[in-house]
Parts: structure tokens; C-alpha cells; sequence
């Protein structure tokens, strides 16, 4: 092979390479309306148990999962095998503070623990403040843009903001998870004080998902 | 002086007393093993229903399973969560095999320790072999009906978990009426044994999978 194509296939390489690295959010624009709508999708979890699935770094692990308001507004979750061990067992307080009430030593990892607080914070839609601090779309997508710390909590809306199609939480340029909430037998979850009927968590920089379905006790 | 000290002990007494209320320690530790593995031993299987509670004391809240358990000598265990989930576990041997959904999983004790433990606690239990697990001190309790057998788990790993495991045997035929694992933080999970039927034909396929 001659140098010119070689040095083509390099830089064409390279290109591919970079367009792949490219900021997830870059081709959003800014947008105009309610920035208060996504409000109406926070769900509402009385004492709801969910069979869950966890798929990390290939292996899969499943439980259960109780997802309980308690009297102060705080939520607990407290995710333990089917034969009773406990995993886990996390407050979610009202203004967005967190507290491990405990994790089980193996998991007992500051990675591990804050991967789960985002994850359960972006469903809980929890520690939002008033109002979106950004509203951008693409096509006919709304992202109503929460900022947390370095990283921006996504809710992803229809024009009218009737349905969420999503959640997501990025950093400046990378999509970090999303998060689809249903109502059962695949509807888009539209909140109204209800818990959702399932869930589906997906890490996008390292192999980690959960699945919850929720049990009829 | 000797006033107090005869308070204390008194006191002392009355808490031994009330560790467990309405039992007291049983008198002749030596013939209740001897006479519980004896009973044990005349048992070849156990059909059951169980029903799981586990009690998360901080939250006031009680999630309650339910299911099917067999078990066949020497160490075959099927124990399968039918309501409101549904989750199956066999213990064959040093090996265990998972169904849960679509999801299939075998795991072999050995490459486990914690799990070899679980596995010889749960066989224990249903054999009449606790007094001789070395990962517990045991003591027992008695009153008209039942035994207590308390169990102080001293291995490492298993203290993680829990602080005592509870196993309330009955009388009459010295069978598990339920399993109480307590957790450091107060928590427990409580298995009862219900419609027990003891040394009735158990098919080998019960404890097979695929």
C-alpha cells in the first residue's frame, strides 16, 4: 500500500474516531416554554416493591426492591435478595440529601454507592429546584436541563410535555445513564401521583443496568 | 454493699430469664441434642409451604413471600417463591442453581465460602446437625410446645449478616417450625414452615433441572 492511501485511512480513521467523542448534547438548541411541566412526571411511591435485575460487568444479580415515602417526605430504598440479605438500604431526603443507612461490604465502594444515589436521584426526580435551569430541544425532542454539580439531569419531553420519554443524566459532553419509566404494558409513564409500573436504568460508560417491575404484594 | 450485689444478680437472673419470653434454658442441654439429632435423623424428607417475612424495623414494613419447600437426605433442597414473585433455588450437594425469570444461574459452594455456609446452615436446620456447625455457639430454649435454638453465628462472614439466627423446633417431632435470622441493624427475616409433611416420597425430579 502506497503512503497517501495509508495516511487517508489514518485520518479517515481518526475522523470516525472523534465524530464518536463528539459532545451527546451539542446539537441541541435553545427552546421556548413551561419550563415547570416536567414536574407532573415526578412519581409518587407509597410502599412499592419491585422485582429487580441487575446486569454488572456481565454478571447478574436480581432482588427486591422497596421504594417507600416515609412520613417526613423522605424516600427510603432498601434492594435485598429474595431470601432476605440486604444489599442496600438508602435515604433520598426531601431537599436532595442522601444517607446510606447501609450497604452490604462488597458494594461498600464511594464508585458503586454514588453510581446507584444518580441513578435512583434521576428516577426519583429528586433535589430538582424550581423549574428547569435550561430548556433545549432536538427535533421534536424537549430536554428540560436540571443541573447537578458538574452534571445536568435531562428530562426529555414531547412538544406539549405530555408524555417523558426519558431521563438522562450527562456531563458537559458525554450521555453518563438514561432511564425510561413506564406505566405498564409499555405506555410512556405520565405521572399523576402514581408510581411507575416498571423501570429500566442503563449505564452508557460501563456495563451497568437495572430492571424493575413492579409486584402486586 | 452485699445488698446491691444481691440486686444485681438478681436482676442478672431475671434477664436470663426473659431473653426469651415464655422459654427458659434448657435443663439437660446433653440429652436435648442427643434426643434432637436422634429425631432428626428418623427424618428422610419434609414437603412444606413457607411463608418469608422480612421486617424492616426503621421503615415499618413487612415484605411477605411466599412458596413451596422440600427437602430429601442427605442434602437435596428445593425451595421455590411462588407468590409475589416467582424465584426457584435447588441445593444439590455443593451445588446450587438459580431460576429466576428467564435467568438461569449455577453456582458451586466451593468457589463460595459464604454460600457453603448458607448451604450447610440451611441443611443443618432441616437435619438436626446445628449443635456441630463450628460457625455458631448455640444455646437452647424450651417451653411446653417448643425448643429455641439460638445460634451466634462466629464466623467471619456470616457475623456481616446477621447477629443471631433463631430456629424454633416443635416437640412433637423435633421439625423446624421456623427459621428467624436477625440482622445487626434489627432487621429479620422470618421463615415458617406450614403443612409440613414429614418422610413422604419426594420424585428425584423435584430437586433436577434442566
Amino acid at each position: 500500500m502506497s503512503v497517501l492511501p495509508m495516511r487517508s485511512l489514518l485520518i479517515s480513521s481518526l475522523l470516525v474516531v472523534l465524530a464518536g467523542c463528539g459532545s451527546a448534547y451539542k446539537t441541541l438548541q435553545p427552546a421556548g416554554g413551561n419550563r415547570n411541566c416536567v414536574e407532573a412526571f415526578r412519581p409518587v411511591f407509597g410502599s412499592d416493591l419491585y422485582k429487580a435485575q441487575v446486569e454488572v460487568a456481565g454478571k447478574n444479580l436480581s432482588g427486591l426492591l422497596l421504594i417507600k415515602t416515609m412520613e417526613d417526605g423522605s424516600t427510603r430504598v432498601v434492594f435485598s435478595t429474595e431470601t432476605g440479605v440486604k444489599f442496600f438500604d438508602f435515604e433520598f431526603g426531601v431537599e436532595g440529601g442522601f444517607r446510606a443507612h447501609y450497604v452490604m461490604k462488597k458494594l461498600d465502594k464511594k464508585m458503586v454507592v454514588n453510581a446507584l444515589r444518580n441513578d435512583f436521584d434521576l428516577v426519583l426526580m429528586n433535589g430538582l429546584g424550581q423549574g428547569a435551569d435550561r430548556l433545549m430541544r432536538r427535533e421534536y425532542k424537549y430536554y428540560h436541563g436540571f443541573q447537578k454539580g458538574k452534571k445536568t439531569a435531562w428530562y426529555v419531553t414531547d412538544a406539549d410535555c405530555a408524555a417523558l420519554q426519558h431521563a438522562e443524566l450527562g456531563s458537559r459532553r458525554q450521555l453518563l445513564v438514561d432511564a425510561r419509566l413506564f406505566a405498564g404494558e409499555g405506555k410512556l409513564f405520565s405521572g399523576g401521583g402514581q408510581a411507575p409500573d416498571s423501570v429500566s436504568i442503563r449505564h452508557h460508560n460501563f456495563n451497568f443496568n437495572i430492571a424493575l417491575k413492579k409486584l402486586d404484594r | 454493699m452485699r445488698n446491691i450485689l444481691l440486686i444485681l444478680c438478681v436482676m442478672v437472673g431475671l434477664m436470663a430469664q426473659a431473653q426469651y419470653k415464655g422459654y427458659k434454658p434448657v435443663a439437660d442441654i446433653n440429652s436435648f441434642k442427643a434426643a434432637f439429632t436422634a429425631a432428626s435423623q428418623k427424618i428422610q424428607s419434609i414437603k412444606s409451604d413457607f411463608v418469608q417475612e422480612k421486617n424492616l424495623s426503621l421503615l415499618s414494613e413487612k415484605i411477605v413471600s411466599r412458596g413451596k419447600f422440600w427437602f430429601r437426605k442427605e442434602n437435596l433442597v428445593r425451595m421455590e417463591y411462588q407468590h409475589p414473585f416467582r424465584y426457584l433455588m435447588i441445593i444439590n450437594g455443593n451445588n446450587v442453581y438459580v431460576k429466576d425469570g428467564q435467568k438461569e444461574n449455577k453456582v458451586s459452594t466451593k468457589s463460595n465460602k459464604l454460600f457453603q455456609k448458607v448451604n450447610r446452615l440451611t441443611v443443618d436446620c432441616v437435619q438436626g446437625t446445628i449443635f456441630s456447625n463450628p460457625d455458631f455457639k448455640v444455646k437452647a430454649f424450651e417451653n411446653g410446645q417448643q425448643y429455641l435454638v439460638e445460634m451466634i453465628p462466629v464466623a467471619k462472614g456470616l457475623t456481616e449478616f446477621f447477629s443471631k439466627i433463631l430456629v424454633t423446633v416443635d416437640r412433637k417431632d423435633y421439625s423446624v417450625a421456623n427459621i428467624n435470622m436477625i440482622e445487626q441493624g434489627g432487621d429479620n427475616t422470618l421463615i415458617s414452615f406450614q403443612q409440613k409433611e414429614i418422610n413422604v416420597s419426594i420424585a428425584d425430579a423435584v430437586f433436577a433441572h434442566q
